[in-house]
């Protein structure tokens, strides 16, 4: 049992070492906004023709405008607007880059500002990233969340088995253990109940 | 490396795991709430307002009259810098897990338009998932000083579990193949975000 639930815990925190890392530098970033991690690019400028119906609706429009660009993201309602032609420009965000998208329905046309986010930018993203429209690959960061949750959940009932299985620390471990324990609830009840 | 760093290593990730323990937990478990929100059935919040009168005269202060506000009006939770609108008016806000007051105070009425929001399970998981910053009082600063070693210690167990791996066992082989699938993994999915169209 003991040489069963070690193998599991060594190797699954092999598989799951990255995402932990990740985990903690997007929650200190997102406790402290590290300056390093925005990134300010040269947009680059493409246009690209454009094969879609026009429709009433702004958001299902952006959506099918993103469709034939073969883009993915999430179009923003609040950064949408038609003009009097018919023609939409609307912003569509994603992990790794953003677009300002201006169709010209009348030359079959769109004209697209891209901006690229930098390493940090990606890597912070990854926070529980679960999917992206017209992302399949991004779908497995998903699955990949899922597993390291689980894990984390083994990991601590696991560390708490070995650690009561071995010589070692064993009072010192007891004391630690039950003091963070007590404190750490209390802390979350104090918070909830008086905060 | 001796034995004895082994042994450091060793205890940093042990006591970093028993110390943290129930405050990383919380953080995967209310985060899997957030991520599979509608699993989770999800009560509408409960929303009051009421109007008081500003019986004090308005401090320039945003930091002392929100002090001021929460004191006066028993809006508890941690505030955050208020919004001051083109109308004139100001917004504050204070959050706490499950709880959520806005306060606004429109220039010239000696009025205080208070609303409160209760939230259900969900609202409480995602409030203690959010919370951070070192302000709104002693209690918050204390949280986030956790929630800040909860982070570290991610970092630590993925590069203490490395080594204390590397060392610890006989046969490499294994632990490579999953290190290389776990990071080769992670670098595809970066260089997918950033350099796909």
């Amino acid at each position: 049992m003991r040489k069963w639930m070690l193998n599991i815990h060594l190797y699954g925190g092999l598989l799951c070492a990255p995402y932990l890392i990740i985990f903690g530098f997007s929650s200190l970033h997102f406790n402290h906004h590290f300056a390093f991690v925005t990134s300010k690019s040269q947009p680059l400028n493409w246009e690209a023709p454009l094969r879609v119906e026009s429709v009433k609706d702004n958001d299902a429009f952006a959506e099918s405008v993103r469709d034939s660009l073969g883009l993915m993201g999430w179009p923003l309602p609040w950064k949408t607007r038609r003009d009097a032609a018919g023609d939409l420009e609307f912003d569509l965000e994603r992990p790794g880059k953003s677009y300002t998208i201006h169709t010209e329905l009348k030359d079959h046309q769109a004209r697209v500002e891209e901006r690229r986010k930098g390493f940090w930018q990606v890597f912070n993203s990854l926070h529980a990233l679960g999917a992206v429209p017209n992302s399949k690959f991004v779908l497995l960061w998903g699955g990949y969340t899922e597993v390291c949750t689980g894990f984390v959940l083994f990991a601590a009932l696991s560390g708490i088995y070995l650690w009561l299985n071995s010589k070692r620390e064993r009072v010192a471990g007891a004391v630690a253990l039950i003091a963070a324990v007590a404190g750490s609830l209390a802390l979350m009840f104090f918070v909830f109940r008086w905060g | 490396m001796g034995l004895n760093m082994y042994h450091f290593i060793r205890r940093i990730h042990l006591f970093t795991g028993l110390l943290l323990l129930v405050f990383v937990l919380m953080y995967f478990l209310s985060g899997y709430v957030m991520i599979h929100g509608k699993w989770f059935v999800e009560r509408e919040p409960k929303v009051s307002v009421r109007t008081e009168t500003l019986n004090f005269l308005v401090d320039p202060s945003d930091a002392s009259l929100a002090g001021r506000l929460q004191a006066t009006f028993g809006l508890r939770g941690q505030s955050s810098s208020p919004e001051h609108k083109s109308d004139g008016s100001t917004r504050f806000n204070f959050v706490r897990p499950g709880t959520t007051f806005q306060a606004v105070i429109t220039p010239g009425s000696g009025e205080i338009t208070i609303t409160r929001k209760d939230f259900g399970f969900r609202g409480v998981a995602n409030g203690f998932h959010r919370l951070r910053g070192y302000h709104g009082g002693w209690i918050y600063v204390l949280w986030s000083c956790l929630y800040d070693l909860a982070s570290v210690a991610l970092i630590l167990f993925g590069i203490t579990g490395v080594v204390l791996w590397y060392q610890s066992t006989a046969r490499h082989l294994p632990g490579w193949a999953c290190l290389v699938a776990s990071f080769g993994f992670t670098a595809a999915m970066i260089c997918y975000l950033m350099w796909t169209k």
